[in-house]
């Protein structure tokens, strides 16, 4: 065995398979000692070869590549393994990150990323890379209790001791809008009543802590 | 949907089989001639006649009756000298019915009684043979009784899944039909199955037939235990609408019969804490068939419904009841049908010519590493590269519009959200967004549709405005809604001919919905695009 890493790609396109296995060889920074087709025979290959990282595709035909890279990481967790996938969105990468996932790479990056891509998660498996990481952390945390400006507006002036109709006219809109508003407020915070609201409010960090 | 009536060939096979054994049986005992043998065969003759007389009994009696059999032929085999007894064969009678009725496990207790009987009555009576004299013939018997139980098992879950498949044929049969009836109807009557329009002229019906200041009709979400609101009449309270246990919604759902409240069904939280209510609340349940699909709620003053009120509002709308649960069903299987073909246009385009696609940029990356960086042609390398990297992120937006949806317990406002949040991610739009939704819903087929034209309109606004923002604003008040759509991009003006194929798509998904669409420049620039849903009359 020469000091050159190896990898194994797992994607159930052979097209995908081949490019990526030129490109690696061309590359020469890993040594590409196995593929398979699906989940399975993933998690098989890698058992039995051992190797620095895996190319993990999401969308095998016999389980999500999710699933996989869970099983990988609880099995191996020196491997890098790298998500490499035709699917887009936050919850994609939250999931890679979630799974155990060292890095995360679209189809739609060039062959060079993805070597890029392995490097890092042969180097540092266990932590996590993927484009705009950080827009996604904080979509993320924002989408727990997501509010619009308007019910922000309607929040604070309810923290503020306000009553219905005293809001409506500092906001310049209908009771009926601000009822709707503040109905919508207890619904996202998980409140039955105002008091219940702002301790709720004041847990998820929305108000701010001076009084 | 019918049922069917039980196969009656069960108890024949039962009673012919234990016909056969018995006379059998009294064949070679009457030729033994020992009347001990004789006089065995009506106690035994009669149990068989109680095991197989016909009639539903409990599962308890027929365990049982097949027990004091088993019990009872234990008995005669022991009274009629064990080894010699003409009954053995007989031992497989109660045994095999259990079984073939019931299960192995009732199968095996009539015979261990005999087998208990057999073995315990040497105890009891010096007389009888030992145990160790029970020749290895009894115990053959047993065997091959208990083979038979076996077998009769088998038989059993094998004619049981039989019936299931029979069942499922006829169930598929039944669904053919009403598709085909379905699609007659659809054909000869268009407009008859928009459940909007429907649950409209059914809140006109109710108003005549009695006075209500608010009226609305909800009909249940699948897979959600809140009920969203079809068509509303009067004012916009902010109603708890969630089926809980033991909510007056459930109540109304479970008993099938009318409720009137007084003081009424209160709303949400109001200024000081307080809950309002209206002055009385009347809950009609709207029923097809047996069922209750949707729930009538009429709110006016105190004692505006009199003591026959429901009863008068019920044979009103009865006319409608069939019309409004047609339509709403038709409508979830529309949905149905769309949500398939999306999945499987999604498979398809990530399975197919996404991948190859991709392969073809890796292809290209090859070439371009080969190329001299310097070479004329390295630039139209790289320039071919980037296409493909464009088409690729493309279709994997596409993929991304083709497998969102509204799942039931997040409502639309959550489902556009996520998706423009999706979107700004691939695509570097700066998206800002604006949510007023009240806790009510709209249909399950509605809010799908809805986010269906959201996202045609974001696609737009990506792909050919080269816009930098886009502002989403969505305000949902079942059954109305408004949803604006704005970029600024280049705008309709400066391209006219622009995606025309998109708009058509909207326009379709609007008039669907009765929705109004309107598609206009936006000052500066940029374009708007604006659905307005349903309308309230006062």
């Amino acid at each position: 065995m020469s000091g050159t890493p190896t990898v194994v790609l797992i994607d159930d396109h052979e097209l995908i398979r081949q490019g990526l296995r030129r490109h690696f060889e061309r590359d020469g920074s890993f040594d590409v000692v196995g593929e398979a087709s699906s989940g399975a025979e993933g998690e098989r290959i890698v058992r039995e070869l051992l190797p620095h990282v895996a190319i993990v595709d999401l969308g095998l035909p016999d389980k999500n590549g999710l699933e996989v890279t869970r099983v990988l990481r609880q099995e191996h967790p020196e491997l890098g393994i790298v998500i490499l996938t035709m699917y887009a969105g936050d919850e994609q990468v939250m999931g890679a990150l979630q799974a155990g996932a060292s890095a995360f790479i679209p189809k739609s990056a060039p062959a060079n990323e993805v070597i890029a891509a392995a490097k890092h998660a042969a180097a540092a498996p266990g932590t996590f890379s993927a484009a705009d990481l950080a827009g996604v952390m904080r979509r993320a945390s924002e989408q727990k209790v997501l509010l619009t400006p308007r019910e922000k507006d309607v929040l604070l002036l309810l923290a503020e001791g306000h009553a219905v109709a005293a809001i409506a006219k500092r906001l310049y809109i209908s009771p009926s809008t601000t009822k709707s508003h503040i109905a919508r407020l207890y619904e996202k915070l998980e409140a039955g009543n105002r008091a219940q609201a702002m301790v709720n409010a004041m847990r998820l960090g929305l108000l701010p802590r001076s009084e | 949907m019918t049922s069917r009536v039980p196969r009656p060939t069960g108890p024949l096979v039962h009673a012919s089989v234990r016909l056969v054994l018995l006379v059998l049986c009294a064949a070679v005992a009457v030729g033994r001639e020992e009347a001990a043998d004789v006089v065995w065969l009506l106690p035994l003759g009669l149990a068989a006649l109680t095991a197989v007389a016909p009639g539903s009994h409990s599962q308890a009696w027929a365990t049982a009756v097949s027990v004091c059999e088993g019990v009872l032929v234990g008995l005669a085999l022991e009274s009629t000298g064990s080894a010699d007894s003409p009954f053995l064969p007989y031992l497989i009678a109660p045994s095999f019915s259990a079984s073939l009725t019931r299960g192995a496990r009732h199968g095996v207790m009539p015979l261990g009684a005999a087998a208990l009987v057999v073995l315990l009555a040497p105890l009891l009576d010096e007389a009888a043979p030992s145990p160790d004299e029970l020749s290895a013939e009894v115990a053959q018997w047993f065997v091959l009784a208990g083979m038979v139980v076996t077998v009769a098992a088998w038989v059993r879950s094998a004619s049981q899944q039989a019936e299931r498949v029979g069942q499922l044929e006829e169930a598929q049969l039944e669904a053919f039909r009403l598709l085909t009836a379905l699609r007659e109807v659809t054909r000869q009557l268009p407009g008859t199955l928009d459940p909007t329009a429907t649950g409209e002229a059914l809140l006109e019906r109710a108003c005549e037939a009695v006075a209500f200041d608010t009226g609305a009709v909800l009909v249940a979400v699948t897979g959600s235990h809140s009920l969203a609101v079809l068509a509303r009449r009067g004012a916009r309270p902010h109603w708890d609408l969630s089926r809980r246990a033991d909510s007056p919604l459930a109540h109304v759902w479970s008993t099938q019969g009318p409720l009137l409240l007084q003081p009424g069904l209160a709303h949400l939280e109001d200024e000081d804490g307080s809950h309002q209510a209206p002055g009385a609340t009347l809950l009609v349940p709207l029923a097809a068939g047996d069922e209750v699909f949707a729930v009538l709620l009429l709110e006016g003053r105190k004692n505006s419904f009199p003591p026959g009120a429901a009863g008068q509002v019920r044979s009103a709308v009865s006319p409608l009841l069939l019309p409004l649960r047609s339509a709403v069903v038709f409508d979830e299987i529309r949905e149905l049908a769309t949500q398939e073909e999306r999945r499987r246009l999604a498979r398809e385009i990530h399975d197919g010519i996404a991948q190859e696609l991709a392969s073809l940029g890796y292809a290209m990356d090859g070439i371009a590493a080969d190329v001299d960086a310097g070479a004329p042609v390295a630039e139209q390398v790289g320039e071919v590269r980037k296409q493909i990297r464009t088409l690729v992120s493309e279709l994997r937006m596409s993929l991304f519009d083709l497998r969102s949806d509204v799942s039931p317990d997040e409502g639309l406002g959550a489902a556009i959200s996520r998706h423009v949040r999706g979107v700004g991610t691939a695509s570097g739009l700066r998206v800002h967004l604006s949510l007023d939704e009240t806790s009510v819903r709209l249909g399950a087929e509605t809010e799908a549709e809805l986010l269906r034209i959201v996202q045609e309109a974001v696609a737009n606004a990506r792909k050919h405005a080269r816009a930098e923002n886009l502002w989403v604003s969505c305000t949902v008040d079942p059954p109305t809604a408004r949803i604006t759509i704005e970029d600024d991009g280049s705008g309709l003006v400066n391209d006219p001919s622009r995606d025309s194929h998109g708009l058509a798509i909207m326009r379709e998904r609007a008039a669907r919905l009765r929705a109004d669409l309107v598609v206009e420049d936006r000052s500066p620039r940029g374009t708007t695009v604006r659905v307005d849903l349903g309308r309230v009359r006062s």
